[in-house]
């Protein structure tokens, strides 16, 4: 029972993926995102003395915002053809559960989303290679970490376009939580100001734990800090920080999917 | 609402609070997390201050970088004695201090070509506080010392250093072949062994120059030596 239930969560996520490459608009993110990680070694010729330094860190903004894009666009296909097109009627009277359908749905974003990021940093790296700039064990690390933040990413933007009532709206707001989570790092700062009223202290708070907090994914902007490179046990832990969002926003989807009419 | 149904979101929460409050006890995020410096970094333009915290605070100190190397490079500039160099140089490492070459480079123009001494050697102390593992920054806090001190033959000791790192800036090489000019005119008796140090650094500069601008200085040198048709 459980093997046919996770045969056909895999067939859907192998539909979305295959509907995600074929798509047009993919190819031409894909193609735009090489042309301008290939753009990174002419910037680094205006950095004298950080040439390798610049090379990465805009190959890393680029793998983080084409990854993020390519995630909001392949849900953005999707769920408008299954919805348009009805697609979604001809898989649910398979029969698919409508939770098998939504995971599925989840796990092909992922495939998608990971695949376009592990050609991006297999492209970063070989441009490193190049220009004979030394990569260590904290590339992958970063990577990693950048992973988690667009899984994280997928499921609340499943989430918000299953709860809003048409697709740009649950977008617009999945996009505003991926901005307000960057930030969420900075509202420690204004917990912790003697100024703040205990009010907003605890509003914030709440916010501050409620929201995914992108700054712990965000290692590109640490691996100059020390020299001992990224621990572990701090990828372990966010990891599991990752998985519990996942499973949250998940679980909170599924729900807002069981109820909605379609 | 059955028990399952509330159970599982009341699990994943405290799930969710358990995995925070172990992120906050781990040493890497305590030692990496630390509080941005809003009071003191530069607002404007606001594209780059919201881009700064929102993840791509290292990022936009490249570009700051980018922006100072333009500025250094501008004639125009040089007319009005790069008196913005600091402010930028201060704003970059306000926004990432482990970004070690500015303070080199940077610290390298304020004293040499700008007589800016003192703001130099802060500038370098700066860069050893925040990054005490970074061995060559005392090797130019020592070469300014010595300079300010006077004591030509420390700051060539010290520069020579410096210069069979890999990563210095070209800058260093000039500033040690007028470096050991300055000292063959002081210590005439030692005027044959200081030119003849001068002139196999010059030759080294033609021939593999780090920049265009080296292989200039080294010609120039070479031709008011007598070494070059």
């Amino acid at each position: 029972m459980e093997n046919k239930k996770l045969s056909k969560i895999f067939a859907v996520a192998q539909n979305v993926l295959n509907e995600c490459v074929r798509h047009k608009i993919l190819n031409i993110l894909f193609i735009f995102a090489l042309a301008l990680i290939g753009g990174a070694l002419l910037i680094e010729e205006l950095s004298p003395g950080a040439q390798g330094r610049t090379l990465l860190n805009v190959g890393y903004a680029n793998m983080e915002l084409f990854g993020f894009l390519t995630l909001l666009l392949s849900l953005f296909i999707i769920t408008f053809e299954e919805i348009e097109m009805r697609t979604v009627w001809l898989s649910l009277t398979k029969p698919v559960s409508r939770s098998s359908y939504f995971i599925g749905k989840f796990i092909g974003i992922v495939f998608v989303t990971l695949l376009t990021l592990a050609v991006m940093s297999l492209l970063v790296m070989s441009l490193s290679l190049l220009s004979k700039v030394g990569l260590n064990l904290s590339y992958l690390a970063v990577v990693y970490a950048m992973a988690l933040g667009l899984i994280i990413t997928i499921s609340f933007t499943l989430a918000f376009i299953t709860i809003a009532t048409n697709l740009p709206t649950g977008l617009i707001f999945a996009s505003l939580l991926f901005l307000l989570g960057h930030l969420t790092e900075h509202l420690k700062v204004i917990i912790a100001n003697p100024e703040t009223s205990v009010a907003a202290k605890l509003v914030l708070t709440f916010v501050y734990y409620t929201v995914p907090n992108f700054a712990l994914f965000n290692l590109k902007d640490k691996i100059y800090m020390q020299e001992s490179g990224i621990e572990p046990a701090y990828l372990l832990l966010i990891t599991l920080y990752a998985l519990v969002f996942c499973f949250i926003f998940l679980y909170i989807g599924i729900k807002a999917f069981e109820k909605k009419e379609l | 609402m059955t028990l399952k149904s509330f159970f599982i979101p009341v699990f994943a929460l405290l799930l969710l609070l358990t995995s925070t409050l172990l992120i906050h006890q781990n040493n890497f995020y305590r030692e990496n997390y630390k509080p941005f410096p809003f009071a003191t970094v530069k607002k404007e333009p606001f594209y780059s201050f919201l881009a700064s915290i929102s993840g791509f605070r290292v990022l936009v100190a490249d570009v700051l970088w980018m922006d100072t190397v333009q500025y250094v490079g501008n004639p125009v500039n040089a007319g009005e004695n790069y008196k913005q160099l600091y402010t930028k140089a201060r704003n970059l490492i306000t926004l990432d201090p482990n970004f070690t070459y500015p303070y080199i480079a940077v610290s390298g123009i304020l004293f040499f070509s700008m007589n800016e001494k003192d703001k130099a050697i802060e500038l370098i102390k700066y860069g050893i506080n925040n990054n005490p593992g970074y061995w060559q920054l005392s090797l130019y806090l020592a070469a300014y010392t010595y300079a300010k001190a006077d004591n030509i033959r420390m700051v060539i000791h010290n520069i020579e250093s410096a210069v069979k790192q890999e990563a210095h800036p070209p800058m260093l090489e000039r500033i040690l072949g007028s470096m050991y000019l300055k000292l063959s005119k002081k210590e005439p008796a030692n005027n044959k062994f200081w030119t003849g140090k001068a002139v196999k650094l010059w030759l080294e500069m033609y021939e593999h120059p780090s920049e265009p601008e080296n292989k200039k200085y080294a010609e120039t040198h070479l031709r008011e030596a007598g070494l070059l048709k």
